[in-house]
């Protein structure tokens, strides 16, 4: 062997190679996102990094309010021995803070930990909470954003726990007993930063009594019912007896529901107007089967007049179902139909001094009265058959729109104004009565009638403290059941 | 027409020159007389009477004084002679041996021509190296395929194809028909390096992978380094492909050329003034606008699918002992199609080399490269046209230095260096109200130098040693701007933290290493030899590809702060044994290959005109091991032979972020991982001129990724999801060709040529060359198989020498 | 820019009068998994909007296994003060906000998921980035290259045009719908008898019907090679079917912002859906997602949960711009069996 050769790869060699020689690839943590913050919870991801499978006693993340971890909370996931992306959830956070993060991993006994990622707890909202309106036990939700697991209601200053909190955005409570008020205010604690909704909740008030029952063969609707006194007066409207207009009203002692007849000479009508205060009159002499019939109205009113009827000075309209309200002196007629159907929309007024009728203008539009209508003040109320809550301002002479009736309109319910408000409902077979409270202009759910069978209502009065609704069967029952309801009771 | 061009060139050649022709005499004279009797040098070359390619390891033989020698790898030999007349014998086998009676005056140069042997009609398909060098040298993984061995196969669309007849080899693949790239044990494309005439060649192929863009008439022979690679190539960390061009003919004028159905061409050599000086050119065209102009779609008409190549050799022996060459070579190609789009891409290169000889002992070698590849986009939209151009450029200074201690014995050392300047991508817009903003990926720069020694030493008859050290540096250099990543996150464009700047000529950064080369013959019999190997290579360029082959749409790539060369280190063994006196080789290899910093990409990269690419690639290693089997019958009307490769090509990629893990980290089978493959070839002599060949070729299918779910999108469409790359196959590939040639000989030389008749996969194998899933409506969503040539294809050419 | 590589490849074999061929192939993909799979957008115009979940299953036919869908799951999403709407489970895994909610430019969202068997999921948190206003929408007639003289392919394309932003990277998707005219013949009619033989069974009804149509396929786009300029950008193509283009044809396009991840994730489905399997396809691609399971976080999720903005525009086509018209076909039925199909006349016709 020639040594030249050497001798020339040895002159090779004086080139001494740099060669990058990369480090071996070390274990190590990163921050990755924090996918999720909410007033107490995050969630955030991390991987651990390494081309190799590892051995990791512990890892997980670091939270603090402080840059430098001292004291930081630890979420612990425990070991690990694959590389890969890790989540943690922590839910121990102060809302509306603000805070470091960072994964840390423990490798042979050394802490390694990973880039630093900031984030802030988000505060807790209210929204809404509904149903605004119910009885003890309902379930309520609130609706809100952020809130922590530790929240809980004041209901009145009444620490409740909510039975459930769905996503941090959901409250559910139970509403308790009313103590002293019929209504509620809510307040939403989350880590004592406290919340307070600017509705109230109502209690759904009221309480039903058993009026009574009395038999009566006569079954009429479309009828007229007023109050005098002791008596309770109701009459004329259909008489499903004899298929025609009955000419007959009768009177019923409220105390005892003693009920005899009652003497009036007018025509046997059904669709005549009629105040609470016992003016009545017009609708029609025939019975009015189909939309198109010709009604024979006619123009006969009349006012109650001790144990009989008063005939006064007649309309000056022939109307069917009409409405009448009674303001001090005057009777004011709003809608009704003439002979020919044709809808009115003249507003006449009749002075109770000089038995004398006028014509006052006329109605945006023309109610008929098997829709709800009442007075309070000095204004008519109307309800059209859309629910549209309608008034007309006696004195100013002016015509408003308020609060929507709540439920479906039909036809025949109470419409009672007690204590300043207005009570609607009951109407066919519905059990519901609504509250127009109009210093407020809305209306209030208040306690269903807790009949079960299928009524309708026949006309009501009010003594003192409540109201007592005559009520019959849906169906040919020959009874009346007196219903007394006390709206404020609960 | 194309014929006819060429003919009316010959012509005007001819009445230039040929006047000036050496005519062959009975007796040469050589050398002047200067009164002194010598001993005068007498160099002899041997070439084939036909095809004038260089005959190596012909044996030389003085019958007066019985001296003699093999011709060396350029055909030649040398011979100590004093004045006097003597009669040289000049034997190959396969060919006529032929008595050359001269006369020696002084120093000179005698060409003598062997035909081959007609009687016999035995034919030698393994030419270039001597009857048994196979066993007797220390080569390991190398393999030499002549020219007439790659015209002999069935040819493809009537082409000899260089490229696809070596993938009949044992240890060389492609992943199927429409595809340029070809992976040598288990390494990917980019692995080769190609050398045409000593110039490297960037994309070595015509109309997206389906002709090999060389002209095969230039090509002397074609050398094959699968291992044991001498130290003297670089650059590229697997295997060397290195095509020899021929000579020009020295004697007179003359030319061949063949029409296939798509292409046709033509070469032309002969001397100047003088037999020192000789030139070669050579072209080829496809005509396959023609058949596109026929078309009665004007879209289709207006389409273009044009590719030529050029060649041009010019030999000067400006002395006996010193000659110059000079070799052009040009390939274009131009897709256009009735879309809007139109690809471009071609290959230039020019060399000049330098060869000395001091003496008997000493050599050197001196060439100078220039090398360019250029690739071009023109995409025509209607408002949104652009273009994208990219180059290459490749200028590099090569030296070598060889001393002959003695016989068998020999020690080289050199040195190259090159720069190479990549422009990956400058787009611009073809009209001004194109939104497109003028963009360049940014340009790199590397100077790449390397100093080597090698020592092939043979100590006994029993023993030999050939081992080499070769010593790369590579300098990546500014003008750069070179993005720094945060470490702790994966590399993406947001992840950039900032910018370092280098300008002109800085250095940016550098990797060198040593690669140790050794070989080792044992040898039991003069017909059986035990061969080691080692060598270890490394890469600094990289073709990035998210294809499973050599597309132009691919982006090459320098070695840079992020991209670590490739690293490939392979062990090898064989058994070699010839039977039959030489007539039958066999030989049996094994290796195994370790792979370092090889690429591989994210799932959605974007590799075009991306300035970062590095956030798109991966890292990893890779691993490949196989068995080759070889068994060649050399001789006789039946020639051919059989080659089986068990081989694995494997991946593993593992980083730290889930998207740069491939299938969980484990080792999975790369795109070109075919466990097996065989490959048998034959070639039976009905005649002088009268043949058949046939190949038959099986392997295992490639691998590709199967769906491991489907999902609803879009509207309900079924979307195959993929996970794990790699774990299935497509259906394994099989097929085969025939061919048959014959010709008349006719006084007229036009019509004397070759006709080759051939039969292209014969019995319609639907070979897959992919398998898709697809959910087209009105089926349910499945799997469909892409064949490329899917019926069997016949095909006509006619070649002719002139 | 990537070309249509199958089309390349017949043509190129084309020019050797070969033919590459495309067949079914049976293939086991033995395969089996049932991932997690969520598909969902929240844009800035009114809901609903709906997010589907599902399961993949094997890759074959029904029979073999049919995708599931995830029902009874319970589907939140949260912007970054906290505020969520939890969404309502409608048919078959499809969930849908209120149909007052939208999402608001600059605001981020996530998506939390909780599955009927309890496992837990969120999405990442989401920024609805801005989209610039469409300018107007270009329509232009193209033909199909075609060997036959007599079958071709041939639509119009859509292109939107609007100024992109240059102080920011955007990235787009666009949804393209149509909405058209067509006149069928019910009285021409043909039914089957008993025998199979076709009868005629003329209709009453109807004549004239408004189809509208979302048309598939995904465009996507970013403005990396193109920042702040006036772009016209190709965003969908509309066959013409002998049926479309009869009378009057309205295109209307929703051009959506996207945030870069969802871009991503739209672009790896996009190569997943061009891949034919050619030299140039695309390699199979994880689809991945936005979605993390946050017991097992490296598990495997399908999808992704958008947030975008939306500018929307609508054009009627001018059927003069059509140089050759495909043989239309006359649809002899009631013209209401097309999907989509009203008698109605859209309040915005004419």
């Amino acid at each position: 062997m020639k040594s030249n050769v050497f001798l020339i790869f040895s002159f090779l060699f004086f080139f001494l190679a740099c060669e990058n020689n990369e480090p071996a690839f070390e274990v190590s943590v990163y921050t990755e996102e924090v996918v999720f913050t909410s007033g107490e919870k995050v969630i955030i991801t991390g991987r651990v990094l390494s081309t190799d499978d590892v051995n990791i006693s512990d890892h997980g993340f670091q939270i603090s309010e402080d840059e430098n971890f001292n004291s930081p909370e630890i979420l612990s996931l425990g070991a690990k021995t694959v590389p890969g992306r890790f989540v943690g959830e922590y839910a121990d956070l102060n809302i509306e803070s603000d805070y470091y993060c960072r994964a840390y991993i423990i490798e042979e006994g050394s802490e390694k930990t990973g880039n630093i990622l900031p984030f802030s707890t988000l505060n807790p909202r209210i929204k809404d909470f509904s149903p605004k309106e119910g009885s003890q036990n309902n379930k309520i939700i609130i609706e809100g954003v952020n809130l922590t697991s530790d929240t809980y209601v004041l209901w009145n200053d009444q620490t409740i726990t909510p039975s459930k909190i769905i996503e941090e955005s959901f409250l559910e409570i139970q509403v308790p007993a009313p103590e002293n008020l019929p209504f509620a205010t809510l307040k939403v604690v989350s880590q004592g930063q406290t919340l307070e909704f600017p509705d109230r909740f109502e209690y759904i008030i009221g309480s039903w009594g058993d009026g009574g029952s009395i038999v009566d063969t006569n079954k009429n609707n479309n009828h007229i019912y007023f109050e005098d006194l002791d008596y309770f007066y109701y009459g004329l409207g259909i008489n499903r007896e004899f298929n025609g207009p009955s000419p007959k009203i009768f009177r019923l002692n409220k105390t005892t529901l003693i009920r005899d007849e009652f003497e009036h000479e007018g025509f046997a009508t059904e669709g005549s107007f009629f105040t609470p205060n016992g003016y009545f009159g017009g609708g029609s002499l025939s019975l009015v089967k189909e939309a198109n019939t010709t009604l024979l109205n006619n123009s006969q009113f009349f006012a109650l007049d001790g144990d009989k009827t008063k005939r006064l000075a007649d309309i000056p309209a022939l109307l069917y179902q009409a409405i009448a309200f009674a303001h001090d002196n005057f009777i004011y007629i709003y809608g009704g139909e003439n002979q020919g159907r044709e809808r009115n929309t003249n507003i006449y007024r009749y002075s109770i001094e000089n038995d004398f009728w006028e014509t006052m203008g006329s109605s945006p539009y023309s109610p008929l009265n098997e829709y709800p209508y009442f007075t309070i003040g000095n204004k008519n109320y109307f309800i059209t058959e859309s629910g549209q809550l309608n008034s007309h301002d006696i004195l100013s002479d002016e015509w408003e729109v308020h609060a929507q009736y709540p439920d479906i309109v039909k036809k025949d319910g109470i419409q009672v104004v007690f204590q300043g408000n207005a009570y609607v409902g009951l109407q066919d077979i519905t059990r519901k009565v609504f509250e127009y409270v109009p210093t407020e202009d809305r209306w209030k759910k208040k306690k269903s009638n807790p009949t079960l069978e299928p009524s309708v209502t026949l006309g009501t009065w009010i003594d003192d403290n409540q109201i007592t609704v005559m009520r019959t069967n849906s169906g040919n029952g020959e009874s009346r059941f007196f219903w007394t309801f006390d709206p404020f009771f609960f | 027409m194309f014929h006819y061009d060429i003919v009316r060139y010959k012509y005007l050649v001819l009445i230039g020159f040929l006047l000036v022709s050496i005519i062959g005499k009975a007796q040469t004279t050589i050398g002047k007389d200067d009164g002194k009797n010598g001993p005068h040098t007498i160099t002899v070359y041997v070439n084939d009477a036909e095809d004038k390619s260089q005959l190596i390891g012909a044996n030389v033989i003085v019958k007066e004084n019985g001296e003699g020698d093999i011709t060396n790898e350029r055909g030649r030999t040398r011979l100590n002679l004093t004045s006097g007349n003597y009669t040289l014998e000049v034997s190959y086998l396969g060919y006529e041996t032929k008595e050359e009676k001269i006369v020696v005056l002084g120093k000179g140069t005698i060409r003598i021509k062997l035909t081959q042997s007609a009687e016999t009609l035995e034919e030698v398909i393994i030419s270039s190296e001597g009857a048994d060098q196979n066993v007797r040298n220390t080569d390991l993984g190398k393999q030499v395929m002549s020219i007439a061995t790659i015209e002999a196969l069935p040819p493809f669309v009537g082409e000899a194809d260089i490229l696809k007849s070596i993938t009949l080899l044992p240890g060389v693949s492609s992943v199927g028909e429409a595809s340029a790239g070809f992976n040598v044990r288990g390494s990917n494309a980019d692995q080769n390096l190609i050398l045409l005439g000593g110039a490297p060649l960037y994309n070595p192929s015509h109309l997206f992978g389906f002709f090999s863009a060389f002209n095969t008439d230039l090509i002397q022979d074609i050398s094959i380094y699968k291992g044991g690679i001498p130290a003297n190539y670089g650059g590229r960390a697997s295997s060397i492909i290195d095509l020899r061009y021929k000579r020009g003919d020295q004697d007179n004028w003359g030319g061949k050329a063949s029409l296939g159905l798509v292409s046709a061409k033509a070469s032309l050599s002969g001397p100047v003034f003088t037999e020192d000086l000789t030139v070669m050119v050579a072209g080829r065209s496809s005509y396959s606008n023609w058949i596109l102009n026929a078309v009665n779609d004007a879209a289709v008409s207006n389409s273009s699918a044009n590719f030529y190549d050029l060649n041009a050799i010019v030999d000067y022996d400006i002395a006996d002992d010193f000659s110059v060459r000079y070799a052009f070579y040009r390939s274009n190609d131009d897709f256009s199609l009735a879309s809007d789009t139109s690809f471009t891409w071609s290959n230039q290169n020019h060399t000049i080399s330098l060869d000395k000889n001091f003496g008997e002992k000493f050599k050197i070698e001196l060439s100078a490269v220039d090398a360019s590849y250029n690739f071009g986009i023109v995409d025509n939209s209607p408002f949104s046209n652009f273009t994208i151009d990219s180059k290459i450029k490749d200028q590099g200074l090569n030296f070598a230095a060889k001393y002959f201690v003695a016989d068998n014995h020999d020690i080289s050392i050199g040195a190259q260096t090159k720069l190479i300047k990549i422009q990956p991508g400058d787009l611009n817009r073809v009209n001004p109200e194109s939104p497109i903003e003028p963009f360049s990926v940014k340009n790199e720069k590397a100077m790449e130098s390397g100093i080597f020694a090698q020592h092939n030493f043979e100590l006994t008859k029993y023993l030999g040693v050939s081992y080499g050290l070769r010593y790369n540096t590579f300098r990546f250099l500014g003008p750069n701007q070179v993005p720094v990543y945060d470490p702790l996150l994966p590399r993406n464009e947001e992840n950039i933290l900032s910018f370092t700047e280098y300008g002109d000529n800085d250095l940016i950064t550098d990797y060198s290493g040593f690669e140790p080369r050794a070989s080792l013959r044992l040898s039991m019999t003069e017909s059986f030899s035990l061969k080691f190997g080692y060598n270890k290579m490394y890469q600094y360029i990289h073709l990035i590809s998210s294809t499973t082959t050599i597309a132009p749409t691919d982006v090459w790539k320098l070695s840079d702060t992020y991209l670590k060369p490739q690293e490939v280190t392979q062990y090898s063994g064989g058994l070699f044994k010839n039977f039959n006196n030489n007539s039958i080789e066999a030989s049996v290899e094994v290796f195994y290959k370790d792979l370092q910093n090889i690429l591989d990409y994210k799932d959605g990269a974007t590799l075009i005109l991306n300035n970062n690419l590095e956030s798109d690639l991966l890292n990893g290693i890779g691993r490949a091991y196989g068995v080759e089997l070889y068994l060649e019958k050399k001789t006789g009307n039946f020639t051919g032979w059989l080659s089986y490769t068990y081989s694995r090509s494997e991946r593993k990629v593992v980083g730290s972020f889930p998207e740069e893990i491939i299938n969980d980290g484990d080792w999975y089978a790369s795109n070109f991982d075919k466990p097996h493959s065989l490959s048998i070839v034959g070639d039976y002599k009905l005649g002088k001129r009268t043949k058949v060949s046939s190949i038959f070729t099986y392997s295992t299918g490639r691998p590709t990724t199967y769906p491991e779910a489907k999902f609803n999108y879009q509207n309900g469409t079924n979307i195959a999801y993929y996970d794990n790359r790699n774990t299935f196959r497509v259906p394994d590939y099989h097929r085969l060709d025939l061919s048959l040639t014959f010709g008349w000989d006719t006084e007229n030389k036009w019509l004397s040529g070759d006709w080759v008749l051939s039969l292209y996969n014969v019995y319609g194998r639907k070979n897959a060359f992919s398998v898709f899933f697809d959910d087209i409506p009105g089926s349910p969503p499945q799997a469909f198989r892409l064949s490329v040539l899917g019926i069997p294809f016949p095909s006509l050419s006619y070649n002719f020498e002139f | 820019m990537r070309l249509n590589t199958l089309y390349i490849l017949g043509f190129t074999l084309m020019i050797f009068g070969l033919s590459s061929c495309i067949d079914e192939l049976n293939i086991d993909t033995e395969q089996k998994r049932n991932i997690l799979v969520v598909e969902g957008m929240i844009t800035t115009e009114n809901g609903p909007h709906k997010i589907s979940l599902s399961k993949s299953a094997k890759y074959g036919s029904i029979l073999e296994d049919d995708i599931k869908k995830e029902q009874n799951a319970t589907l939140f999403i949260r912007d970054e003060v906290g505020d969520q709407v939890f969404l309502t489970e409608g048919s078959s895994g499809s969930y849908f906000t209120p149909a007052d909610f939208k999402a608001e430019v600059g605001r981020s969202y996530t998506l939390s998921i909780t599955l009927a068997n309890g496992e837990r999921y969120i999405s990442t948190k989401e920024l609805v980035p801005e989209v610039p206003k469409l300018n107007s929408i270009v329509l232009l007639w193209k033909k199909q290259p075609s060997l036959s003289d007599i079958q071709f392919t041939s639509g119009i394309e859509v292109y939107a045009n609007w100024n992109d932003p240059e102080d920011e990277k955007n990235y787009y998707l666009w949804q393209t719908s149509g909405l058209f005219k067509i006149n069928a013949r019910p009285d021409l009619h043909v039914s089957k008898n008993f025998f199979g033989n076709p009868v005629p069974d003329p209709k009453d009804c109807c004549e004239e019907c408004y189809v509208s149509e979302t048309l598939g396929g995904l465009s996507i786009f970013k403005d990396n090679l193109t920042n702040g300029n006036e772009i016209t950008h190709r965003v969908g193509f509309i066959e013409d079917d002998g049926r479309r283009f009869m009378d009057k044809y309205m295109v209307i396009l929703e051009q959506r912002s996207l945030t870069k991840n969802a871009f991503q994730f739209f672009d790896l489905l996009n190569n997943q859906l061009s891949i034919q399997g050619d030299i140039f396809d695309p390699p199979p691609a994880k689809i991945g997602t936005n979605i993390i399971n946050l017991d097992t976080p490296d598990e495997d999720v399908i999808g992704y949960f958008g947030v975008s903005d939306v500018s929307r525009d609508s054009i009627f086509l001018d059927n003069g711009i059509i140089l050759e018209n495909q043989p239309s076909r006359i649809l002899n039925d009631d013209c209401r069996v097309l999907p989509g199909s009203t008698t109605e006349i859209p309040s915005f016709w004419n």
